[in-house]
């Protein structure tokens, strides 16, 4: 019985070795730039229980991937297409499950890397119609985007305000409504500069048949960019489309008494009152 | 009955025969009349082709500026067409139906007059300054450029010109450090894909190379219409006549399709977008740029002053975080305003961080916050009624400026017409600046900058042992440029004159020159004042020092110690620290500034007249009592030191110092500051130079301004408390080189383009001897456009963008220089070029055309030359410091007209010693070498700044 103990405790020890082989194996195929041998063999520690959340697996994973992304070869050999997507996994688990530190100070150094690739990859899918697949990765980038503490992403154009820009382009893509009006609506919590997202959320609710939900939100817009053309127009558009032309000259003369130097405003009352063939106050 | 119908039948020949031969008569739109305090009158015209004619009559001095501004600029090109205007501009250059080739600028320079067109995002400009009998002339010439260009655009000028507009880049943004960030860059990030302002004016070579000479054409039938052209005469004209020329020559020609105004809504950044690139420079830059409102918009006087409140000169809140706390060399706020946009940038060069090279990403990410906290700051405390008050007299004096020269009344009076269509009117000018209050200043900030995105370049300096070079990159390479509806079917119909336009309108009879009537007197001092009166309000003054660095000839070594003493006296004095006195100075609306260099120290100060007493005050202050503090000492000094460094990079720079070097060898001519010399300086050094060197013994001053000899005199009688001590100023003469000529090479890694400097030693100046005659002999060589070098390398080869020659020397012996930059290919063909011409003007000499031009040219251009405050003040500067008479232009006109051909030959053989000259090279000399010493001058010497 104590044999059988004592084998089977060496039989776990020898597993457990050899897991922690396979994580080392793979580092030292990175050193040699043996990049089909790290694969394999950090695929094999991933998969194996007594190291499949380890940090240590985690932090190797990050760079073997980001690795393979970044060689050229190995992205025209095809070596593995979602590269930089384990990458920033490997990344961000290892964050996760570094309890004592020990790779924090070098993961956070070279996690907001990925950041760029899953970005332009992003990109890629949503242009492919992969929307499902873009919004993946747009939130691997939101997941990173706060641990970039030396604003690499932000010098690479790559901000949260952006991200969830794309992520409502994606909804859209994907006729999710739902989805769309949650991110457009994340944007101006964030004061996302953009006159246009109160356009797209107003074109929305207007697809939902709620024009009273979509004046407002053009007013919304209207509040913040009174100058706007884009908003300008739409307001015009929908007050005429629900009947409300004399409530909208009403609004234009009080813009126009407040800048009466804007010629905008007074083309659209002298359009509106065209369009009343009022054409003496026109 | 019938007699009525007879008589209506009468009426409707005579009305049908008058109407088939009436010239459209041009119609009086405006006028503006001379009302008391500044105004510039003028009077609105329009002809029925529907060029606006602005005439403003001036006759101060006898000369004329025309100029015509068509409406189009870069921002009617479109994706995959940029540089279309800006390529355009120069084949209207090239001749018309009734202008050969070359010769309008060979028409132009021989009255005596100067040229030039620039084309910007809205608007291409081309005018002609010539002497007021001219008039006639220059219409002539525009109007046939205007109606009668198309037939002259050959395959091969335009060809020419497509390689003069490439070299153009490459000279002016590709090889000049910085450039392609405030060029290119910046716009890309800044206007969304697609925005008119989004490409450069000058274009991108990929497209520059698609351009066909249709496209060109078409280009020309659709904007350069009269209907789409002002045309603006502001100087020594009667308007009547002027009226009458412009409708001659102008009223015939047919419009072009209308044109309409751009609609692109004003840019919004939605977060801060970042360009980060990679240039052959020593500092890094930040340049940070914030989208506003488009010219002449309601918050453009606001936030032109708020942009000089937060950071022009030493009191604002930039210079105090940046430049004092020795972070950066520069940090500047500034603001430009075009037709659809306005940007408000700021503009940081800091200094490289020595300790730790590679952290220059985090370099940039402190700078950017820095940025930011510093506007905060602004926010919080530089809003003041004092700082907006400052900024208020400098923009004053500013305006005063623009309206000092016929050529700027042109500018404002043709911008307002085109971009507001009002008449500009000068008291509304200064209103719209002095109605600007400390409440528009916070809105204009809260509304366009606080807690707004900006577009952001960081240019980061390039590894030593890198070979990249600064590259153009069209991000709308990949898109297909479409075919604009716009271009579509437009036909080519020329005017119908009633007059032989073949025939050259002959000059009128010239007037005189109005050579500036000057006062003089010696102070008790040894002071030399010499000064004028003029018309505007304003004062400059140039104060003339001799000395400079040549006080060291023992010892060239302590060379720029000059500079380093200039750049204390800009700082404090004994009352006033540097914030103080630049605050005093701002609230006057003036300037005090000191310039040290190799052979002078001169003091150019500028005041209003209004204020020239407290301004003078403030001089005396600054001359007699400077502050010469420790912490400004080292300040300066580091600035100085790392400006040399960065001047490295500058393949101009590079070529002046070793031009020198090489030819004045190790005297005080051939050296230059380096910034192992100027680290050995200390305080007392500077102090010392102080004491010794700036004497009244060695100094002039000249007054050019409104304000009368007898007003001004007195006031300057502070200067004679100055105490003369002997300042002794080496005598140096140089014995011309014997030495075969040589090529030296300095490296500029892949400069895309080759600076070359061709020449030997030569004259000091003398006013009405050899070195007179020898610049005189030069002007058909290389001192002209329309010279042999230039017509042969820029026009014919187009090898460069524009090569000169001439004689430079002052009291000390001087340079014969030929200069240019050219395409880096082109640099053995160039040199071998530039040597064969030499040669050739030695041996054969000039030909009679030649000898007419130049005559003329020169003789009719004395009118041009006392224009300005500034050229009335540099001319009288020449007179106290070579002690020449007030009228030794009269004996330069007599020796001019005294010259024959043979007397311009002699010099040619003396002067000109090609086998005798230095050719240095400041380009890439790995690529070079071998094609350099395949041109005969033996071996290639490598030479680099110390």
């Amino acid at each position: 019985m104590k044999l059988k103990l004592i084998i089977l405790l060496l039989l776990v020890s020898l597993q457990s070795w050899s897991q922690n082989f396979n994580v080392q194996s793979a580092s030292n195929s990175l050193t040699n730039k043996d990049l089909p041998g790290a694969k394999k063999f950090i695929d094999m520690a991933a998969e194996h229980e007594s190291t499949a959340n380890s940090p240590k697996m985690w932090y190797y994973m990050g760079k073997v991937y980001l690795e393979i992304y970044e060689d050229s070869t190995s992205k025209a050999n095809g070596l593995d297409p979602d590269a930089i997507e384990k990458s920033a996994k490997g990344f961000l688990n290892c964050l996760k499950t570094d309890t004592k530190a020990s790779y924090t100070d070098e993961v956070n150094k070279l996690v907001w890397i990925p950041g760029i690739g899953l970005f332009n990859n992003a990109i890629a899918a949503y242009t492919k119609g992969e929307t499902e697949k873009s919004t993946r990765l747009n939130m691997l980038v939101l997941d990173i985007l706060p641990l970039d503490k030396d604003n690499n992403l932000k010098r690479n154009n790559i901000t949260t305000e952006i991200v969830y820009r794309n992520l409502y382009f994606n909804a859209i893509k994907a006729k999710d409504n739902e989805k769309a009006k949650s991110y457009l609506t994340k944007l101006m919590e964030m004061k996302f500069n953009d006159p246009k997202i109160y356009l797209y959320m107003s074109r929305i609710q207007m697809e939902e048949k709620d024009t009273t939900k979509a004046i407002e939100s053009i007013a919304k817009g209207r509040a913040l960019y009174d100058e706007n053309p884009t908003l300008m127009n739409e307001e015009i558009r929908l007050y005429i489309l629900t009947g409300r032309t004399e409530e909208l000259i009403s609004k234009l003369n009080a813009s126009i008494e407040t800048t009466p130097d804007n010629e905008n405003l007074y083309f659209t009352r002298a359009s509106l009152y065209e369009g009343k063939k009022d054409y003496e106050k026109q | 009955m019938k007699t009525v119908q007879l008589i209506a039948k009468w009426f409707l020949l005579v009305f049908i025969l008058s109407a088939g031969t009436a010239v459209a008569q041009p119609q009086l739109i405006e006028k503006v009349e001379q009302g008391s305090g500044m105004t510039i009158p003028f009077e609105k015209w329009k002809l029925t082709n529907g060029l606006t004619i602005l005439v403003h009559e001036d006759h101060t001095n006898p000369l004329v500026t025309v100029r015509i501004t068509y409406h189009v600029g870069s921002a009617r090109e479109s994706i995959g067409k940029s540089g279309f205007a800006h390529f355009f501009e120069h084949m209207m250059f090239e001749g018309s139906d009734h202008v050969k080739d070359k010769e309008h600028f060979k028409i132009i320079s021989e009255a005596g007059g100067t040229m030039n067109g620039n084309t910007e995002r809205d608007k291409t400009n081309y005018f002609e300054i010539v002497p007021s009998n001219n008039l006639e002339v220059a219409l002539w010439l525009e109007a046939d450029r205007m109606g009668f260009l198309l037939d002259s655009v050959t395959k091969e000028k335009f060809e020419i010109q497509r390689a003069t507009v490439k070299n153009e880049k490459s000279q002016n943004v590709e090889n000049i450090p910085y450039a392609m960030a405030f060029v290119e860059t910046i716009n890309q990030i800044l206007y969304p894909p697609g925005h008119p302002y989004s490409w450069p004016v000058i274009g991108y070579v990929d497209d520059l190379n698609r351009v066909t000479v249709d496209d060109l054409k078409n280009f020309f039938l659709r904007w350069y219409g009269p209907n789409n052209a002002i045309l603006t005469i502001s100087g020594d004209v009667n308007t009547k006549d002027a009226i009458a020329l412009a409708g001659k020559y102008f009223g015939p020609i047919n419009p072009s399709p209308e044109v309409k105004k751009i609609k692109v809504p004003t840019p919004i950044l939605s977060v801060d977008q970042y360009a980060n690139y990679v240039d052959n420079i020593y500092l890094p830059l930040t340049l940070m740029v914030y989208p506003t409102v488009p010219r002449f918009h309601r918050d453009e006087a606001a936030l032109m002053l708020m942009a000089d409140m937060m950071g022009e000169g030493n009191n604002s809140v930039f210079y105090k975080n940046f430049v004092k706390t020795e972070k950066a060399i520069a940090a500047q706020v500034g603001y430009t305003g075009d037709e659809l946009a306005g940007e408000l940038s700021v503009t940081l060069v800091a200094y490289p961080n020595m300790e730790d090279p590679t952290a220059i990403g985090k370099d940039f990410n402190e700078t950017e916050k820095k940025i930011h906290e510093t506007i905060t700051e602004f926010e919080t405390s530089g809003i003041t009624d004092d700082a907006l008050q400052r900024v208020k007299s400098a923009k004053e004096s500013h305006i005063v400026d623009e309206i000092s020269t016929t050529f700027g009344k042109a500018e404002l009076l043709t911008d307002w017409q085109l971009f507001i269509g009002r008449p500009y009117n000068l008291s509304d000018e200064l209103d719209r600046f002095n109605k600007v209050t400390k409440e528009d200043i916070t809105r204009v900030f809260n509304k366009y900058v606080k807690d707004k995105y900006a577009a952001i370049v960081n240019v980061y300096p390039k590894s030593p042992d890198s070979k990249d070079s600064v590259k153009s990159v069209n991000p709308n390479a990949n898109l297909k440029a479409t075919d604009d509806a716009e271009y579509a079917g437009l036909k080519y119909v020329k005017a119908k004159d009633s007059f032989d336009r073949s025939k050259r309108p002959l000059a009128g009879t010239p007037k005189a020159p109005v050579i500036p009537q000057s006062y003089s007197q010696v102070l008790k001092n040894g002071i030399k004042v010499i000064g004028t009166k003029t018309q505007t309000p304003k004062v400059v003054m140039l104060m003339t020092i001799r000395g400079g660095n040549m006080v060291f000839s023992a010892d060239p070594k302590k060379s720029g110690l000059s500079e380093l003493t200039s750049g204390l006296m800009n700082e404090g004095t004994q009352n006033y620290t540097t914030e103080q006195i630049s605050a005093e100075l701002d609230k006057l609306g003036s300037s005090i500034a000191f310039d040290g260099g190799r052979e002078n120290t001169t003091v150019e100060i500028q005041s209003l007249t209004k204020n020239i007493d407290a301004t003078l005050k403030l001089l005396e202050e600054k001359l007699f009592r400077p502050r010469f503090d420790a912490a400004d000492f080292k300040r300066v000094k580091k600035q100085y030191i790392e400006s040399l460094a960065n001047d490295r990079k500058s393949a101009d720079a590079t070529a002046d110092k070793l031009y020198s070097s090489i030819l004045f060898g190790n005297t005080i001519l051939g050296a230059y500051p380096t910034e192992k010399n100027i680290r050995k300086f200390s305080l007392d050094d500077v102090k010392a130079y102080y004491q010794q060197y700036y004497s009244p013994s060695v100094s002039s001053f000249v007054i050019v301004g409104d304000i009368s000899e007898a007003e001004i005199l007195p006031k300057l009688a502070f200067l004679e408390k100055w105490e003369s001590k002997e300042v002794k100023l080496p005598e140096i003469t140089v014995t011309p080189s014997v030495l075969p000529t040589t090529i030296y090479i300095a490296n500029k890694d892949n400069a895309p383009q080759s600076v070359f400097k061709i020449g030997n030693t030569g004259l000091p100046f003398d006013a009405t001897g050899d070195y007179f005659k020898a610049n005189v002999m030069n002007f058909a060589l290389g001192g002209a456009f329309n010279s042999r070098l230039n017509l042969n390398l820029r026009e014919e080869k187009g090898f460069t963008y524009g090569i000169r020659s001439g004689f430079q020397g002052t009291k000390y012996p001087g340079t014969y220089t030929i200069g240019a930059s050219v395409r880096r290919t082109a640099t053995d063909s160039s040199i071998t070029e530039v040597m064969r011409e030499i040669k050739e003007y030695k041996e054969k000499g000039l030909t009679d055309e030649e000898v007419a031009f130049t005559r003329n040219s020169i003789l009719n251009s004395e009118a041009l030359r006392y224009e300005s405050p500034f050229q009335k003040a540099m001319f009288l500067s020449r007179i106290v410091q070579y002690d020449l008479p007030t009228d030794f232009t009269i004996k330069q006109a007599q020796i001019l007209k005294d010259m024959t051909k043979e007397d311009m030959n002699a010099l040619a053989k003396k002067y000109l010693n090609p086998d005798t000259m230095v050719i240095l090279v400041v380009g890439n000399k790995y690529t070079l070498k071998d094609k350099l010493e395949k041109l005969g001058y033996g071996k290639i010497k490598d030479v680099d700044l110390e």
